[in-house]
């Protein structure tokens, strides 16, 4: 045994004596029981195991940063205060072991802390059903965001007490951790302030989303994770060589200077060096983020439009009749893609050429030189002139091969809006990795003064006149489980019928029928999803009864919040996503399931800049929310729409008056009546080509001249 | 010979001058350094002991430079603080045992040998599984006493080593330190004059941050050669006498004191020289009477 071996048993020694320090540990683990314990009695569940497990692990590292820079302060700090260590400086032990030996121990108290997270989490996860490959992954994951946090506070507090002989070192510490909090609360999606601070927390926090929400674990992120963490472990070596390079100089020998001095610079230099890394690795994401920012900024006399909830119904001459994909993803985050495009030519006029849009990574690679005479990609679009005129009806057959990055990423690039890895595939829609028909906007970037990018970037709402038939072969090398919005016939070939597009995710997910739709999501919430269908089942088919429309979705996607909100913005009846504040939302409260069935039926116009159809979209959505509200038993004490109307605005233009008295009239007249009209004035909203064009008055006229002809509804 | 040469050492505190050009002297055996509080004995203790730095001055122990060599000290070194503290959670053995690994003893047998040869020297072998926190002062003294002796020491340094200690423990330290002192440098610092006249040959006076006297404790008994008086007066005068005179002692006989004072001149036509103590020598020195 040498001197530090010493040291460190006897400090570990004096300090199990200390009782007290058995008491964090056990609040730890009580914590954890509470929380596992209220998971596990609930009948559904709204987030995963994991989830759960991550958003508690984060305020509890939080108290348990507080508590070990405390207790590393007063480890390093200890001595000095009770004048033993002026006795200690007299004998011949070397600073280095003293002073490791001291901050050894109190790294092993940390280390427990850490041990005991990972066993808990073991145990849940295990007794969740999670396979142990997956399980040991996770553990990896925690230990090094846990160890390396802790690993560095603690570093930091033992140089604080060992330096500052006052009570100045105990207060360093909260205020480096309230710092460090702070950051982590501040900077989030779309804040003023630089997003590249989050860098220098002491865990890797740069990922919004939980990274156990979803269905791709954490594999996804664990790389630069672990490079976060290998930097953070350095700083925290970095700093205990500090304190010995500092400590009582004097009584360092030359030799000992020296192995300080070369262990300074060894850590020093990887240190550097990986921290450029993990710093070019989110720095390059995020101007690859400015970069898509920039190109989809909209001109300033359309800004109003990126707030309004108006669907994108851009017009085009030309629909998708058909499309055949071959994809392969060749590389991480890559896909090549042999696509077939069957497509009609709806307008009057026979034409030469027609507009596809693809997005601008994406790159043509080779097109069917029978029909195509030449093609132009600018950006996401890809303007095509055939050799011959397309007559009007004709059908028409592209082929086009593309490949390309398709790495895209949102929310200051700290979520991936599309991707691909062997523990993950996302390529929603909106990611615009499969020929859509016309020119589309895939996103739209409007100028914002208070987030620090400058501006505020959202995904295209792109929703298809009708619907194309699909048949998707996929070929991936991960062996991962992947599923489309479109089902799958056979192994690796998807066919169906979609109105909204392609939705390609792969992951750990499970896939299951029920009623009819497929639900796709973590197996965790799968019961949850499959409870709320049940409640919502029939509400769903009665107003497709009742109105006539579909209503039923047929594939209904769970997923993490962020990516479920990026694919929320793309309205569609046949395609759902749901997340798990959606599902906890819809359960705790009656109502919202109705006014959530109402948003999907009606375009939300409420920052459109013409003022009658704000307001009469307002009304629409309203009316609809009110019957569904009577259908589900939900309504409200108020006795009439009206009522409601004149409750819930408060400044109520005489149009508007107008049009509740006209409604009123119904109302007064029996339910069935009134029902009638809400029915007509939807379905006229519903049929129209251009829902700009709508207005309200005309269509409660047109109501009453159907009623006055006796004509049917 | 001499195992220990101070020249010219200084120390500052801001303006204040701790130590002001040490010279000494120090060779082996017991070596006794007086003085009253304040004067500057604990620092030159700390700078012996390489717990202290210095701003001026050259330090040699054993022929180490102690600015340079100091490693080196501290494996020569014994040494207990005027205020001792320790980890109370130990036991006194497993403190030592503790403290002996820190002094380099790591080999089991010889560290566990001599533990309990210095808790045998102090008389604490009954009390070494007792937890510190139970110790008495004059427990937790003795152990102060025996963790100096770890590592075998060739020099040792007590700073007022006896405080708290009662008469019998005390006589066992005397004796302790007269044997020691056979093999090795012993440096007593103390204001209790006994400690020094029965133990230590050589013995050095500080104040105000200086030395006034260094020699054997004969020659600071002979500085008062002359000067020092015996009175015997009615207990009337006594506010005269103590007023006018350095009192080294009183002591009251029916309606008469006697006094031991010290003077240059006679203090009294009734006073009688008499033959000077150490104390004497002592306070000689410190009232600036010599």
């Amino acid at each position: 045994m040498n001197g530090f071996s010493f040291i460190f048993k006897n400090e570990v020694s004096l300090l199990s004596r200390n009782k007290f320090l058995i008491l964090p540990l056990v609040i730890n683990v009580l914590c954890w029981g509470t929380i596992i314990t209220f998971y596990e009695v609930e009948p559904f569940h709204f987030e995963t195991r994991g989830e759960l497990f991550y958003t508690n692990f984060q305020w509890i590292l939080v108290v348990n940063l507080l508590l070990l820079g405390l207790f590393a302060t007063y480890v390093g700090g200890k001595d000095s205060e009770s004048e033993f260590e002026s006795l200690v400086i007299t004998y011949s032990v070397k600073n280095t072991h003293w002073l490791i030996g001291k901050w050894f121990v109190a790294q092993c108290y940390g280390a427990c802390f850490t041990l005991i997270t990972l066993f808990i989490q073991e145990l849940w996860f295990l007794s969740g059903g999670m396979e142990v490959d997956e399980v040991v992954q996770n553990s990896f994951y925690i230990f090094f965001q846990m160890e390396g946090a802790l690993f560095l506070i603690i570093s930091i507090g033992f140089l604080l007490g060992s330096l500052i002989r006052s009570v100045i070192s105990y207060m360093i510490t909260p205020v480096v951790i309230g710092w460090m909090t702070y950051i982590t609360v501040t900077i989030t999606i779309n804040s003023p302030i630089n997003p590249r601070l989050k860098l220098i927390l002491s865990q890797d926090a740069m990922y919004t989303v939980n990274p156990y929400s979803g269905i791709w674990g954490i594999g996804n992120i664990l790389g630069n994770s672990l490079l976060h963490q290998a930097v953070v472990l350095l700083a925290g070596f970095f700093l205990l060589v500090v304190t010995l390079l500092i400590y009582r100089p004097r009584r360092s020998q030359r030799k000992e200077k020296f192995i300080v001095i070369t262990m300074l610079v060894a850590v020093s230099i990887p240190a550097m060096l990986l921290g450029k890394q993990r710093y070019n690795q989110y720095d390059v994401a995020f101007k690859h983020y400015l970069e898509t920012g920039q190109t989809y900024l909209m001109p300033l006399e359309e800004e109003e439009s990126f707030y309004e909830n108006r669907w994108d119904q851009t017009k085009s001459n030309f629909s998708m009749e058909q499309t055949d994909l071959v994809v392969v993803f060749p590389l991480k985050d890559t896909i090549s893609v042999k696509s077939e495009l069957v497509i009609r030519h709806n307008g009057e006029i026979a034409v030469n050429e027609l507009e596809l849009t693809l997005h601008h990574a994406l790159s043509v690679t080779n097109f069917d030189n029978e029909i195509i005479d030449s093609f132009i990609q600018d950006g996401d679009s890809i303007l095509v002139k055939t050799k011959e005129m397309i007559q009007p009806q004709q059908l028409i057959q592209l082929k086009l091969n593309y490949e390309g990055n398709i790495k895209q990423y949102r929310n200051d690039a700290l979520v991936e809006q599309s991707f691909s890895s062997e523990d993950g595939i996302y390529l929603p829609k909106e990611a615009g990795w499969y020929p859509l028909i016309g020119k589309r906007k895939l996103a739209i970037s409007s100028p914002h003064s208070h987030i620090y990018s400058n501006f505020d970037l959202r995904n295209g709402r792109m929703v298809e006149t009708i619907p194309t038939a699909f048949t998707v072969h996929i070929d991936q090398p991960y062996g991962i489980p992947i599923t489309l919005t479109i089902p799958e016939v056979e192994k690796g070939i998807y066919k169906g019928i979609s109105y909204y597009g392609l939705s390609l995710i792969g992951g750990n997910f499970k896939e299951e029928v029920f009623e009819g739709i497929r639900l796709i999501g973590h197996s965790d919430l799968i019961p949850g999803a499959r409870n709320e269908v049940t409640m919502s089942i029939d509400g769903w088919r009665s107003i497709e009864e009742w109105l006539g429309v579909p209503v039923v979705p047929e594939v209904i996607y769970i997923m993490d919040f962020m990516h479920a909100e990026l694919t929320r913005q793309s309205p569609s009846r046949e395609f759902l996503v749901w997340d798990g504040f959606v599902l906890k939302g819809l359960l705790e409260r009656e109502t919202t399931r109705a006014f959530y069935t109402t948003s999907s039926l009606v375009g939300d116009y409420l920052f459109n800049t013409n003022n009658d159809l704000r307001n009469d979209s307002r009304i629409v959505i309203s009316l609809m929310d009110w019957e569904f509200q009577k259908h589900f038993g939900t309504a409200s004490n108020f006795e009439s729409y009206s009522e409601v109307y004149y409750e819930s605005n408060l400044a109520i233009s005489p149009r508007e008056e107008k049009l509740i008295h006209m409604i009123g009239k119904y109302e007064q007249k029996g339910e069935v009546e009134f029902s009638a009209l809400v029915k007509s004035v939807y379905l006229q909203y519903e049929e129209m080509e251009d829902k700009t064009g709508f207005n309200l008055v005309n269509a409660i006229e047109v109501f009453e001249q159907l009623e006055i002809e006796g004509q049917d509804l | 010979m001499h195992t220990i040469t101070i020249k010219g050492l200084t120390k500052s505190f801001r303006k204040f001058r701790a130590l002001d050009g040490i010279d000494l002297q120090i060779g082996p055996g017991l070596f006794g350094l007086l003085g009253p509080n304040g004067a500057g004995k604990t620092t030159l203790m700390k700078v012996l002991s390489t717990s202290s730095s210095w701003s001026d001055g050259k330090v040699t122990v054993y022929g180490f430079d102690l600015l340079k060599e100091g490693d080196k000290v501290r494996e020569l070194l014994g040494y207990l603080p005027q205020q001792f503290q320790t980890p109370h959670h130990f036991t006194g053995g497993q403190l030592l045992h503790y403290i002996a690994s820190m002094k380099g003893v790591l080999d089991t047998t010889e560290r566990t040998k001599q533990v309990e040869r210095v808790l045998r020297e102090v008389n604490l072998e009954q009390h070494a599984n007792k937890r510190i926190k139970a110790y008495s002062g004059g427990m937790k003294r003795r152990l102060g006493i025996a963790q100096a002796l770890l590592g075998n020491p060739k020099l040792i340094i007590f700073d007022e080593p006896t405080a708290g200690l009662d008469p019998s423990e005390r006589i066992r330290f005397r004796n302790l330190i007269e044997r020691l002192s056979k093999e090795c440098t012993i440096i007593l610092s103390t204001h209790i004059i006994s400690d020094i006249e029965s133990t230590c040959e050589k013995v050095a006076v500080m104040n105000n941050g200086e030395v006034h006297f260094q020699g054997s404790v004969e020659e600071l008994a002979q500085i008062a050669e002359n000067v020092v008086w015996e009175l015997h007066v009615p207990i009337s005068e006594y506010d005269l006498i103590e007023r006018d005179y350095v009192i080294i002692s009183s002591r009251r006989e029916g309606d008469h004191v006697l006094f031991r004072v010290i003077s240059k001149v006679q203090p009294h036509h009734l006073a009688k020289t008499v033959s000077p103590s150490l104390e004497d020598g002592y306070m000689a020195i410190l009232n600036g009477v010599i």
